[in-house]
């Protein structure tokens, strides 16, 4: 403005008011008369792992003098010998295994024996030859080489910075260690088979519900909640639905706010404590009998690094109201029936598609298999994913899950391995002015449906016509 | 009965003069310049008179002390 | 070079400065021959002109003369593509390959395009190579390997390198590139990628741009990577990297894209054709801009405003202009878009208050410069200093800021009620502690040549000194016939003709049209020159009517009809001497907002009341018609309207136009200094500590492991990093290296083996990892220039030079004696924001009168003889005003050079300078950083400020305009002995900031052409401001003369003008208060402090803005690298991307440390804290913040175990007290601090 009275320029008053809604309004009667097998059915879930109940060695300060970034250092390191230890009991369950020597004492051992080193790998290069890793363990470091020409040294494309892997061959020596075996910790091939149910129960498998998003399908997930509540179209829906008895929401249950630069005009809820609200309104629909698992993601309110313990109480105060939910952390393994459903946010999966050739945010299966290989969540420091400075490692994924959920990519896909179900159960965000631009298109709206006995999937159904912009 | 006001031709051509120069210039002359202006064709004392005459006349006014115009 | 370019003056100027350079020359030479040094002969080659420049960068060897002859024919764009023709047709000798000859052609061209000075050519092409088209015809292509350092050489000729490249492909006969899909949408991703993941691009275009440009460009725009930031389109064929190529994207979308529509002239112009689809591109986009803006609010408004018209609705003249302005000069807000914490907002964008508008330029002005009043420097807390950068709303988008005394200053509101004009630095000292609030910032004094630079539609004029003798002096002729000029001494006849007419003082008239800046009439006489000339009242006299509403005036008025007034009379005309008024709020609330200056007084009955003095009295009651009219508010009127419609002196309106600004980067003047220092290029290893000290590592007796370059005496066999046989004298020759049998070889030898080893084929290193002692060196070098007991003699650890040659460590053993540091390339260098300057007066620069007139300076600006030191002189080219703190240390090198001269060159003294006057006259180096070719200058004396001073063309020549960055100086004599390339680091861009040559003459018509835009006249003409009511295009503006149109005759050196003086140019805060604040929270306190005080800044926003620009990017930011974070070893300094599981380094067993820690991430929480505490900001960033805290606190919640708080109930933190009103329930444990 120029400081001049113009007289037709209406003065713009902020309005105070909210000019958003936080789906107070949503208020879902179930349908008359459905009836609900499920309700018959009794419960059955515990919390095998939650990262709120590990008991975290706090380090002993040696001296009050002691500095604080000498602690951090310290914590840090014991994070990733913690990731050794754990790793090695995982891999000496594999009987080829051979044994397993300390690096620092490969100096004893004569050239001609074969023996089996487990460690961290620092790094790796391709040379003219093959295929070279640089590995630590507790005792030390060390150059190991394998040749081209072996089969095995094609797992050196699988293998990430930091994770722990085993290599059998001869110490050359000079420094060298010639592997002509390459361990990953891995799943066994074949799973013990677990008793049979009485009755079919089925579990939902949602993540990245972005409420507050101005991209939020909020429409579908409405529809959504109908259809739990009855309004099905078929019969076989109606099957589906009368046996549902767990719902399991992997994280970015809310948009958040300050998440990225620029955010504030893609909301359509700016302020985080009327998103949980708004979140609340909308599960508080979701029948009674569904136990619901939430757990937080990189959008919510809840530590930024990972793991992450919880929601911030106070932020998101209104999910307590919900009879029917159970927090989670994130990563957690929730056993329902005695069938152990690994649930983690996901955001491993952006190393592997930026490490491993020919990963892609459009296949997280894929990516979500080689974490399962690795055995561990996220498991390079230093790149994209953050790792809060903890004194043990909880990413490890230490017993093997019938189930293997993960969201955070916003594309739901699935695929079998070895007796462990791995899917990613998408979004209900459509896709956003970022991912446009870097070409990642989500499927939002997609809710699969699992066979809690088989842990494997029993049906998709597919909410997205009702969603905006798909 | 009617008096004719003696007209002096020469005045009345000084008035004219004065007036003119003022309509010309549209804005407020000094007294000196116009004296200098019109000195060659009249004296001092006419353009003088000539002045006095269109102010009592009401043609021309005075906005500021030896300044004037046109009405 | 033609003779007549020059007046006899100017051609003795270049003489002596040439015989200054060959003296220079002649001593180097000396030195130099003696072999101690890389090379035998100077390094520095000097260039009179581009064509020079251009051979002694890129080559090839001859085309100089070649480029000045076709230069001179077809002018430069035009002969750069002959040049192509003939490299290409081997008129400059066999280049051996395609591929060669393509590189060349295209380095010499884009030199030419760039003038030959920044090292674009050099540096920001990497690589020419001849691809084939694979996944297509298998065709021959050319593709161009941008580099980081093209951003150098700016948007046009990256634009145009391309042209180049596409014409030097079809002079090869090689087809097109034809681009796959793939290739298309990797560049799509990428431009946008980096845009978002490394820097804001200038111009971001839409993806289809880029898809219609990459199919398009017939050549391949490819690179190099720049930054490590993963694409997603990966292993594209023949795209060599995954990693954003930096190089190419600003060469895509700040060159091609961003600069279509000059490209278009280029293509028209060189002829070159294919190129048709970027006019579509152009044309579609010019009309698609027109038919969006048609339905914009602003034509609406008008239209709606229009069909008003129809029914007779009678507008007031600035009422219209107001609305036109509105409609046509939108605010621009985008330098308000970051706020960095404790650099403060000064005016929001065309905000009343802000930043008063004044056209012209001051003698400290040039480009992309701003003057305002010292006083205006004082009020804003000193955090503009002479020379400090602005982000500024328009014409530009950033300047400096320099006094001028002539312009106003502001006007402030003190703690005692009273409102006061602070337009001298005096003044403003005195009050600078008693203000309350500032209710105008003052002028700012902004050149028509920026207007024309940036296209900026000319802005209302506000009504000023300047404008008003102009009405003066053409109403004295249309009323009187006496033609009178301003800023001149006119005939004295001709002022007394006139003075006798309007009746003033004939030597008040003089000085008044000589120097209507300082001179003013009194308030009676103004009263009286509009009365009888009927020219608007004197600016000076004239109030800030339009701030105010015309029902505020009304009101007002009433007040002043119960006001008690003391009337006077001057000629018969009434005017006001004195008034008293109650101190009713709202009146004085409108005094303060017209900017009259009053004051509040306790009466006998202990009432408070204002009282308005003399003149200022007059100066409001004056256009009231001193209450004999009723002012009556109508609408469609401004009160000026209103005013003029009933009032006999008529006004113009002197606030239309607002500017807003920020700050920027403070001012800096500080001799260059490598990190950590070094004394000498010395390779010193770990044996030097930390601090890398030569000297400690001698007296410990270690023996140190380096990488260097050995030399072996051909006659007695020594061998060692010296040039010259310590034993014998003998000039030594360097030994080449085979790592692999490790074998030395001399020069002759490895040239016989065509630098391979016989034995292993290996290609030969000129360097290699070798033991030298320290201590013997040392003692060796000590004795050779006699220099004993230094504390400390600092090397580096190890050299990244291509050779890794050392340096004679008796260098450095002087530079420790005379306490001067050496930067990467040998050379001394001292940095200054670069500041603009036509005209000095003797006295501002210390020298003296008889010194200025044997450097040439005979005569002032107006031609009168030199005689005192206060006449105003205007500068000539190439001389330089340092800073003190340059002229100290340059002091100290020329002590140092000298000393170099006689003991270790065996030379004489040659500057021989006791105190820092007697540098001048001495010759330097200009050279900025992003270039490859130096100016040289002269010093002609210093200046008690942060800032080199020196003329727009010699910034210009160093491709620099004002607008902040800072360039460095350095001593003749010193970069010819010094300097060498051996020493410059071989990575992407070591050859930037190098004076890899020199101009000695400087060509206006050479230099980077936005000076060109620059104004050269004494006072902008009544048209001009005629012009700014119309809002027309500065380029329509023809009569306003300036440096384009003297191009190529002799007044383009000299008869320069300025339009205001400035009484000193040294006169304002040295230093910006922000380089004296402490930690964030004291600056980010100021910076509000000053925000609350000034009317035109909302301090609210800026909070807000600092908070989300600067402190939560930086929360944040650390937040996640913590956690991302890598490990050092504090002993071998080697990096790790996680901490050895050991907790100790494994290579040397040293301790690890951080390198982001805790308190990083908690830096500038307080300060959020304290800001969305106390100010509106919205709950979004509110909440922001304290997420943040609460993120920041669980990060470490299995680190740090928090002891239990007690809880209270009541807590004061801003966050718990969130919670608990949005949750209803406190929590005590939220609180982090
Ligand atoms: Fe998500
Ligand atoms: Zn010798
Ligand atoms: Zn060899
Ligand atoms: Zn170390």
């Amino acid at each position: 403005d120029y400081g001049i009275p113009i007289a037709y320029a209406a003065e713009e008053v902020p309005e105070e008011e909210k000019n958003y809604s936080v789906y107070s309004d949503v208020v879902i009667v179930p349908k008359e008369g459905f009836h609900y097998r499920a309700k018959e059915i009794p419960d059955e879930w515990e919390i095998a792992f939650d990262v709120k109940n590990v008991k975290f060695e706090v380090p002993k300060v040696k001296s009050a003098a002691s500095k604080e970034g000498e602690i951090i250092i310290k914590v840090y390191s014991d994070y990733f010998r913690s990731r050794l230890r754990k790793m090695r009991r995982i891999l000496r369950e594999n009987p080829e295994l051979g044994s397993v020597i300390d690096i620092g004492k490969l100096s004893y051992v004569r050239g001609e024996d074969e023996v089996t080193i487990i460690g961290l790998i620092n790094n790796k290069r391709e040379t003219a030859k093959g295929y070279m890793f640089e590995v630590e363990d507790n005792t030390g470091v060390i150059k190991v080489f394998i040749n081209r020409n072996n089969s095995e040294s094609k797992k050196f494309f699988q293998i990430m910075p930091d994770a722990v892997v085993a290599f059998r061959g001869r110490y050359s020596g000079r420094g060298i260690f010639f592997a002509d075996k390459i361990f990953l910790p891995d799943v066994p091939k074949f799973k013990r088979t677990k008793p049979p149910l009485e009755e079919k129960v089925y579990a939902v498998l949602l993540s990245d519900i972005h409420v507050g998003s101005n991209k939020f399908c909020e429409r579908a997930f409405e529809k959504f909640l109908e259809w739990l509540n009855g309004e099905v179209n078929n019969r076989k829906e109606e099957e589906l639905v009368s046996r549902i008895k767990y719902m399991i929401l992997a994280g970015d249950v809310v948009d958040g706010i300050g998440i990225y630069p620029g955010q504030y005009n893609e909301l359509e809820i700016p302020d985080i404590f009327d998103q949980y609200e708004a979140l609340y309104n909308l599960l508080r629909n979701v029948p009674d009998h569904i136990t619901m698992f939430i757990g937080p993601g990189n959008h919510d309110a809840a530590r930024t690094a990972l793991p992450q313990p919880g929601f911030y109480d106070e932020y998101a105060r209104p999910l307590k109201k919900l009879k029917n939910a159970v927090m989670i952390s994130n990563p957690a393994v929730v056993r329902l029936h005695g069938r152990d459903f690994l649930i983690t946010h996901g955001r491993g999966i952006e190393d592997v598609v930026s490490f491993i050739p020919n990963r892609s945010h459009h296949r997280p299966a894929e990516a979500m298999l080689d974490l399962l290989k690795l055995r561990h969540l996220a498991p390079t420091f230093g790149e994209k994913v953050p790792i809060a400075p903890d004194p043990e490692d909880t990413l490890v994924i230490e017993s093997v899950p019938d189930l293997f959920q993960a969201g955070h990519v916003h594309v739901m896909e699935y695929r079998m391995y070895n007796g462990v179900f791995l899917i990613n159960s998408g979004t209900w965000q459509a896709q956003t002015e970022f991912q446009k631009m870097v070409n990642i298109v989500p499927t939002p709206a997609r809710v699969p449906i699992i066979d809690v006995e088989t842990a494997r999937l029993r049906a998709v159904v597919s909410f997205d016509q009702f969603c905006e912009g798909v | 009965e009617e008096e004719e006001a003696p007209t002096n031709p020469e005045l009345e051509k000084a008035k004219n003069a004065v007036l003119e120069l003022l309509k010309e210039k549209e804005k407020a002359l000094s007294h000196k310049f116009i004296v200098k202006k019109l000195s060659k064709d009249f004296s001092e004392e006419l353009i003088e008179e000539a002045i006095t005459q269109l102010l009592a006349e009401g043609e021309i006014y005075e906005p500021e002390i030896g300044y004037y115009e046109p009405l | 070079m033609s003779e007549e370019l020059y007046s006899p003056e100017m051609k003795a100027y270049f003489e002596s400065l040439q015989r200054e350079i060959d003296r220079a020359y002649e001593i180097a030479r000396k030195a130099r021959a003696q072999g101690k040094d890389p090379s035998l002969e100077v390094e520095v080659p000097q260039a009179t002109d581009m064509a020079g420049r251009v051979e002694s960068l890129v080559g090839p060897k001859g085309v100089a003369p070649r480029i000045r002859e076709l230069v001179k024919e077809y002018g430069k764009e035009i002969a750069s593509l002959k040049i192509v023709d003939e490299i290409i047709d081997g008129k400059f000798g066999d280049l051996g390959s395609k591929e060669k000859y393509a590189e060349q052609a295209v380095r010499t061209a884009l030199a030419i395009l760039t003038e030959g000075i920044v090292s674009a050519p050099l540096e920001g092409i990497a690589d020419v190579k001849i691809k084939r088209n694979t996944w297509a015809d298998n065709s021959e292509y050319l593709a161009l390997y941008y580099a980081g350092p093209i951003r150098s050489s700016g948007g046009t000729a990256q634009a145009l390198s391309v042209l180049v490249g596409d014409y030097v492909r079809k002079k090869l006969g090689l087809d097109r590139f034809k681009p796959s899909e793939e290739h298309i949408e990797r560049m799509v991703e990428e431009v946008d990628l980096y845009h978002r993941a490394v820097t804001r691009l200038q111009y971001h275009p839409e993806a289809d741009e880029v898809r219609l440009a990459m199919k398009n460009i017939p050549i391949e725009i490819t690179g190099e990577e720049t930054d490590k930031v993963e694409v997603s389109h990966r292993n594209v064929p023949g795209v060599e990297t995954n990693h954003i190529r930096g190089g190419a994207i600003l060469v895509m979308a700040e060159g091609v894209l961003q600069k279509a529509k000059k490209l278009i002239k280029y293509i028209d112009k060189m002829g070159i054709d294919g190129w048709d689809w970027i006019k579509e591109f152009v044309e579609a986009k010019e009309k698609g801009n027109s038919t969006e803006e048609k339905p914009s609010d602003g034509s609406k408004a008008e239209e709606a405003g229009r069909d008003e018209v129809r029914e007779e609705v009678k507008k007031g003249f600035y009422y219209e202009l107001y609305e036109r302005f509105k409609a046509n000069i939108a605010p621009n807000k985008k330098y308000t878009k970051e706020i960095i914490g404790g650099r403060p907002l000064f005016a929001e964008p065309s905000t009343n208050g802000g930043f008063r508008l004044r056209y012209g330029r001051s003698r400290v002005s040039g480009f992309a410069t701003w003057s305002v009043n010292p006083a205006t420097m004082l009020i804003l807390d000193e955090f503009i200093a002479i020379g400090t950068q602005m982000k500024t709303e328009r014409p530009g988008k950033g300047c400096i800021v320099t006094p001028a005394t002539t312009v106003e200053g502001p006007i402030v509101k003190l703690k005692n009620g009273a409102v006061v004009k602070v337009d001298d630095y005096e003044t403003a000292l005195k009050v600078r502690n008693e203000i309350d609030e500032i209710l105008y910032v003052g002028d700012a004094l902004v050149n028509f040549g920026d207007f024309v630079e940036n296209n900026q539609t000319l802005l209302p004029a506000n009504y000023v000194e300047e404008w008003w003798v102009q009405e003066l002096v053409k109403a004295i002729a249309d009323t009187y016939e006496v033609e009178l000029k301003p800023f001149e001494e006119n005939p004295w006849e001709a002022v007394e003709e006139a003075a006798e007419y309007i009746e003033v003082d004939p030597e008040f008239l003089g000085e008044l049209l000589h120097d209507p800046l300082r001179v003013r009439p009194d308030v009676e006489t103004a009263i009286h020159l509009s009365k009888v000339l009927d020219i608007p009242f004197h600016p000076y006299y004239t109030l800030y009517w339009n701030t105010l509403r015309p029902e505020e005036v009304e009101e007002l008025q009433k007040a002043l009809l119960n006001a008690q007034i003391e009337w006077d009379e001057f000629r018969k005309n009434k005017f006001a001497r004195k008034v008293i008024l109650d101190n009713d709020p709202r009146i004085k609330r409108y005094l303060e907002l017209l900017g009259l200056p009053h004051r509040l007084e306790r009466t006998e009955d202990r009432k408070k009341v204002i009282v308005i003095d003399y003149p200022w009295a007059a100066a409001l009651l004056t256009p009231l018609g001193n209450l004999e009219w009723e002012f009556r508010a109508k609408p469609f009127f401004t009160v000026i309207d209103i005013i003029n419609e009933n009032n006999r002196i008529k006004l113009r309106d002197r606030g239309i136009s607002w500017i807003g600004a920020r700050m920027g980067r403070p001012e800096k003047a500080k001799e260059r200094k490598m990190k950590p220092p070094v004394q000498v290029l010395f390779p010193i290893g770990l044996a030097g500590g930390s601090s890398r000290d030569i000297k400690k590592a001698a007296e410990e007796g270690k023996v140190a492991s380096v990488e260097i370059a050995f030399f072996k005496c051909p006659n007695c066999g020594h061998i060692g990093p010296e040039h010259l046989c310590p034993r014998c004298g003998t000039r030594k020759e360097l030994l080449w290296h085979c790592p692999k049998c490790n074998v030395d070889y001399t020069q002759s030898e490895a040239e016989n083996f065509d630098f391979r080893c016989p034995k292993c084929g290996a290609e030969l290193s000129p360097y290699a990892r070798r033991t030298i002692k320290p201590s013997e060196l040392l003692r060796q070098a000590m004795d050779n220039v006699k220099v004993y007991g230094i504390d400390k003699l600092k090397g580096v650890q190890g050299m990244t030079s291509g050779y890794k040659m050392a340096e004679p460590l008796e260098k450095g053993l002087l530079r420790v004696k005379n306490d001067v540091y050496v930067f990467k390339d040998g050379t001394i260098r001292f940095d200054a924001t670069d500041a603009p300057i036509t005209h000095f007066k003797p006295k501002e620069i210390g020298t003296s009168v008889e010194k200025l007139r044997e450097l040439g300076y005979t005569h002032d600006f107006e031609g009168k003889p030199l005689e005192r030191d206060d006449q105003i002189l205007e500068l000539k080219v190439q001389d330089v005003i340092l800073p003190y703190e340059a002229g100290r240390y340059l002091l100290k090198v020329a002590r140092f050079i000298d000393d170099l001269l006689e003991k270790f060159y065996g030379l004489p003294r040659f500057y021989n300078a006791e105190k820092m006057e007697d540098l001048v006259g001495h010759l330097v180096i200009g050279l900025a950083p992003h270039t490859s070719a130096g100016i040289i200058g002269r010093i002609i004396g210093f200046s008690d400020v942060l800032v080199g001073y020196a003329h727009p063309y010699y910034h210009a020549a160093k491709r620099r305009n004002c607008d902040g960055d800072e360039d460095a100086v350095m001593l003749l004599l010193d970069a010819l002995l010094n300097f060498s390339k051996y020493y410059l680091p071989e990575k992407r861009g070591g050859k930037m900031d190098a004076p890899l040559v020199v101009t000695t003459r400087l060509d206006p018509r050479e230099v980077d052409s936005e000076v060109h835009n620059m104004d050269v006249v004494r006072y902008y003409p009544l048209e001009f401001y005629q012009a700014t009511y119309e809002m027309k295009s500065p380029k329509s503006i023809k009569f306003i003369e300036r440096v384009e149109d003297r191009l190529g005759k002799p007044e383009m050196y000299e008869g320069i003008k300025f339009t205001h003086d400035t009484d000193d140019i040294g006169l304002g805060p040295k230093m910006s208060l922000y380089k004296q604040l402490g930690d964030m929270e004291e600056k980010v306190e100021r910076q509000l402090t000053l925000a609350e005080r000034i009317r035109a800044v909302d301090e609210h926003h800026v909070a807000e803005t600092i908070i989300n620009s600067h402190l939560v990017p930086d929360l944040r930011g650390n937040l996640r690298s913590f956690t991302r974070q890598e490990f050092r070893c504090v002993k071998c300094n080697t990096k790790y991307r996680r901490p050895p599981l050991t907790g100790k380094c494994p290579k040397c067993g040293g301790k690890i440390v951080l390198t982001v820690s805790k308190g990083a991430i908690e830096k500038y929480l307080p300060t959020a804290k304290m800001l969305v505490t106390r100010y509106n900001v919205l709950d979004y960033t509110r909440q922001r913040i304290c997420i943040t805290e609460k993120d920041i606190k669980t990060l470490f919640e299995n680190v740090f175990p928090e002891r239990q708080r007690t809880l209270m109930g009541f807590s004061a933190d801003v966050c718990e007290k969130m919670v608990k009103e949005r949750t209803g329930k406190s929590n005590g444990k939220n609180g982090y601090l």
